[in-house]
């Protein structure tokens, strides 16, 4: 029987936690300083498919068979959509 | 039969892709037709995977409260795989073959601020079938600058095993040598198992300022049933014995996204973050970069890197420590996914987009649109002895594998 320290991780995970818990604190620092009502009239380039999460459906889908079959975590992908408001 | 994994692991995203297929963009100016090929290959001197993967799209509103979409794609799957996990892969490899296709129907109820989507779909092959039933909500809030989007997607698969009802102990389970006979009732060679999914997404947006966009939610699922590949065995000592995972997973990921607008040059920065867990023990980290960018007004250039580090499942080993020690406790699995890893994904795609100007083509096309991608993708086992990790044969080049896709559609 063997214990369950078996993985060589090595520098990736603490380098990977340390980029994500930075992206985490930066976003959440521009949301808290920047965060207004936004007017219909400032959205014309959040409107844009390049501001949309997901925009192309078709290979968000593709990425996602192809990232399935090679790795075992699953969801968390986001949902489609942006800040047009335009639901 | 090679994608075994895949479609349990596809399951939890499935609730995401209902989402994705029946929410992008503005609600009354969606109708659109999107065809897509893409090409999957992890080359290998001797266990090569490769696939085809065609996708064809079909979406409309009808008046202002309704709106219909269908989808059909297929997996084309060719290649060889070792047969037991544990030995000599080169030696051992079997060649295979498999098509699987899915159909899904979804439709949508829309209001001034919220949209109800409804769907369902069904994939089959020959070892291998799956229907799922989707239901979500997407709300605007506060002034539009807010949405709040919930998914639930079930799934009633069945999967096609060897009949091991003679075997009286775990270590006589065999594996499944054929599908020829799945699902057929009267073989007493193979049987039906099913597997339950249950996968719910939370998911909040939030327009923070003119130029910035963020995204942050959840995505729970529980598993039910046969998650094993039926065909992989693993060297147990000298035995060879059927891959054995639990029978229950329950899966987490939380994630957090943004989008970034750089309007002087017209271009937009994407950051994604993602950690995952799951009652195997599993954890996992994924970050992804990407930098839209128009080159002139038709033509959008996307790069973007991805990075997935993970540990392994807690009854996962390396083969040669199956083959030495045995397993911890009753469960073996020779699924790479499953193991602990680092892959990363560098890509590049181009789109461009052709409007209609004065009068629409064809008289009812609003525009053409076409693209196509490449990716690379890179793969590092973080086990103890990488050489007797799953499909070790496949990650000997500088390159893992690669993802080309081409695609075009219109909106009408």
């Amino acid at each position: 029987m063997h214990s369950h320290s078996h993985s060589e991780q090595g520098p990736l995970v603490p380098a990977l936690v340390r980029l994500a818990m930075a992206t985490c604190l930066g976003v959440l620092a521009m949301a808290s300083g920047c965060a207004r009502a936004v007017l219909p009239s400032e959205k014309a380039f959040l409107a844009d498919p390049i501001m949309q999460f997901n925009a192309d459906g078709l290979e968000a889908a593709a990425d996602a068979q192809v990232m399935s079959n090679r790795e075992g975590a699953a969801g968390g992908s986001g949902t489609a959509g942006g800040g047009c408001g335009c639901n | 039969m090679q994608l075994r994994s895949s479609r349990v692991g596809l399951a939890a995203t499935i609730a995401t892709s209902f989402a994705t297929f029946f929410s992008s963009g503005p609600a009354r100016s969606d109708d659109q037709v999107r065809a897509a090929v893409t090409y999957f290959a992890e080359p290998a001197p001797n266990t090569s995977l490769n696939v085809v993967h065609p996708q064809v799209t079909y979406q409309q509103d009808f008046g202002e409260h309704f709106g219909l979409g269908v989808g059909y794609d297929a997996d084309v799957v060719s290649g060889a795989t070792p047969q037991v996990f544990g030995v000599d892969a080169v030696t051992a490899a079997t060649k295979f073959n498999d098509v699987r296709h899915n159909g899904t129907l979804g439709l949508r109820f829309l209001t001034e601020y919220a949209t109800l989507r409804v769907g369902g779909g069904f994939a089959g092959e020959s070892d291998y079938r799956s229907g799922t039933a989707n239901a979500g909500v997407t709300v605007d809030l506060f002034e539009r600058n807010s949405q709040l989007a919930v998914d639930y997607t079930h799934n009633f698969d069945r999967v096609c095993d060897a009949n091991n009802g003679v075997a009286q102990e775990l270590l006589e389970l065999r594996p499944l040598d054929s599908s020829d006979t799945c699902f057929d009732g009267g073989s007493d060679l193979t049987t039906t198992r099913k597997l339950a999914i249950d996968s719910m997404q939370l998911s909040w947006t939030q327009v923070t300022t003119p130029w910035l966009v963020l995204q942050f939610g959840a995505t729970g699922s529980v598993l039910r049933g046969f998650q094993a590949n039926p065909y992989r065995q693993v060297l147990l000592g000298e035995r060879a014995v059927q891959e054995r995972l639990p029978g229950g997973r329950n899966r987490l990921a939380l994630y957090a996204r943004t989008k970034f607008a750089i309007k002087p040059i017209r271009g937009a920065i994407e950051l994604d973050v993602r950690g995952y867990l799951d009652s195997w023990s599993m954890r996992a980290l994924t970050t992804e970069l990407a930098w839209d960018q128009y080159i002139a007004r038709p033509i959008v250039i996307r790069v973007r890197a991805r990075w997935h580090v993970q540990d392994s499942a807690l009854f996962y080993r390396d083969g040669n420590e199956y083959a030495a020690s045995g397993p911890v406790g009753s469960f073996w699995t020779g699924d790479r996914e499953l193991s602990a890893l680092f892959n990363s994904t560098y890509g590049v795609k181009a789109s461009y987009l052709i409007r209609a100007k004065e009068k629409q083509f064809l008289r009812f096309i609003d525009s053409f649109v076409i693209s196509a991608k490449a990716d690379m993708l890179l793969y590092r086992s973080l086990t103890k002895n990488p050489e007797f990790s799953p499909n070790a044969d496949r990650t000997k080049g500088l390159i893992d594998a690669v993802v080309v896709q081409a695609q075009a559609g219109f909106d009408f």
